[in-house]
């Protein structure tokens, strides 16, 4: 079965959640698939297996430089990627 | 849309790949008011990225990037190993890290990196995607060992190459030029060289605001 979903509160409706319950982020992952022009976020579970399309949106980004600037987030990951 | 451009223009470009240039690297254990020992690694052969803008290439200067092989920890997350190129460009907090590390992490650390809402992870690095023109290698992941045209460049290693034969974009050794990005990769390089330089030490944010 599939199906589209336009926001993340019908992803939580269909996967028993309901608007207003806590959100768990283990049910699903996002990943983002670039189309031409398009970026499409789909939804998939742990194992991969397709939910549905969670969001359809224009792969540009419309911030000035400066918007850009004054909102950069940086997370410094190294630790996480050596080896054990 | 494609990673390189397929119809390369006739000019030096910033992101491009060009090859045949010499680096050097100066060592010295501290400095000091008279010269100290040093040594200087000059090495040749090494495939490049353009790193001045296009309007910087003139006066028989340019700056360049050695490629470097990629580290092949980054596909401990599988978000990577899908997409390493997807380390080039913001994303959302959840996928920086390998999913282990994300499930053992305390409640209030997540929440603080979802504040975030997209962050940009090793900052001083840009992935540049496979292609048959780069030279193959062997990387080891685990047990495997897979041949790879993978490469990535450090912002921390940009140096000024002086050569005689470039003065203007058009007016250079085009046939040193390899591979050029698409419009969207140059901006992915752009953006992320811009947001390596606008990191704000947390002591002069403070004195900013």
């Amino acid at each position: 079965m599939t199906k589209t979903f336009f926001t993340i509160y019908d992803i939580q409706d269909f996967l028993g959640q309901g608007t207003g319950g806590k959100y768990e982020e283990e049910s699903y992952r996002v990943v983002d698939y670039p189309v031409g022009e398009f970026v499409v976020k789909v939804a998939l579970t742990p194992s991969n297996k397709f939910v549905g399309i969670i969001e359809v949106s224009l792969d540009k980004d419309f911030r000035t430089y400066q918007q850009k600037l004054s909102n950069i987030g940086f997370e410094d990951v190294e630790k996480y990627y050596r080896e054990d | 849309m494609s990673f390189y451009e397929a119809t390369p223009s006739k000019a030096l470009r910033f992101g491009d790949i060009v090859s045949g240039f010499v680096f050097s690297t100066t060592n010295i254990d501290s400095p000091s008011e008279s010269p100290p020992p040093f040594n200087i690694e000059v090495v040749f052969g090494r495939h490049a990225v353009v790193m001045s803008p296009s309007c910087s290439i003139s006066h028989k200067t340019i700056s360049l990037a050695p490629l470097k092989k990629i580290d092949p920890n980054f596909f401990r997350n599988p978000h990577l190993e899908e997409d390493v190129t997807r380390l080039n460009r913001e994303m959302d907090p959840r996928h920086t890290l390998p999913p282990q590390a994300w499930e053992k992490m305390d409640e209030d650390e997540k929440q603080r990196r979802l504040a975030k809402k997209s962050v940009y992870i090793w900052t001083d690095l840009f992935v540049y995607q496979s292609h048959p023109q780069l030279p193959e290698y062997k990387l080891k992941r685990g047990a495997d060992v897979t041949n790879v045209t993978l490469y990535m460049i450090d912002f921390r290693e940009i140096q000024q190459i002086k050569c005689k034969g470039i003065q203007t974009p058009e007016d250079s050794p085009l046939d040193a030029k390899l591979l050029e990005l698409s419009v969207r990769s140059r901006a992915d390089l752009r953006d992320k060289l811009l947001a390596y330089y606008a990191r704000v030490a947390e002591e002069d944010a403070a004195a900013i605001m």
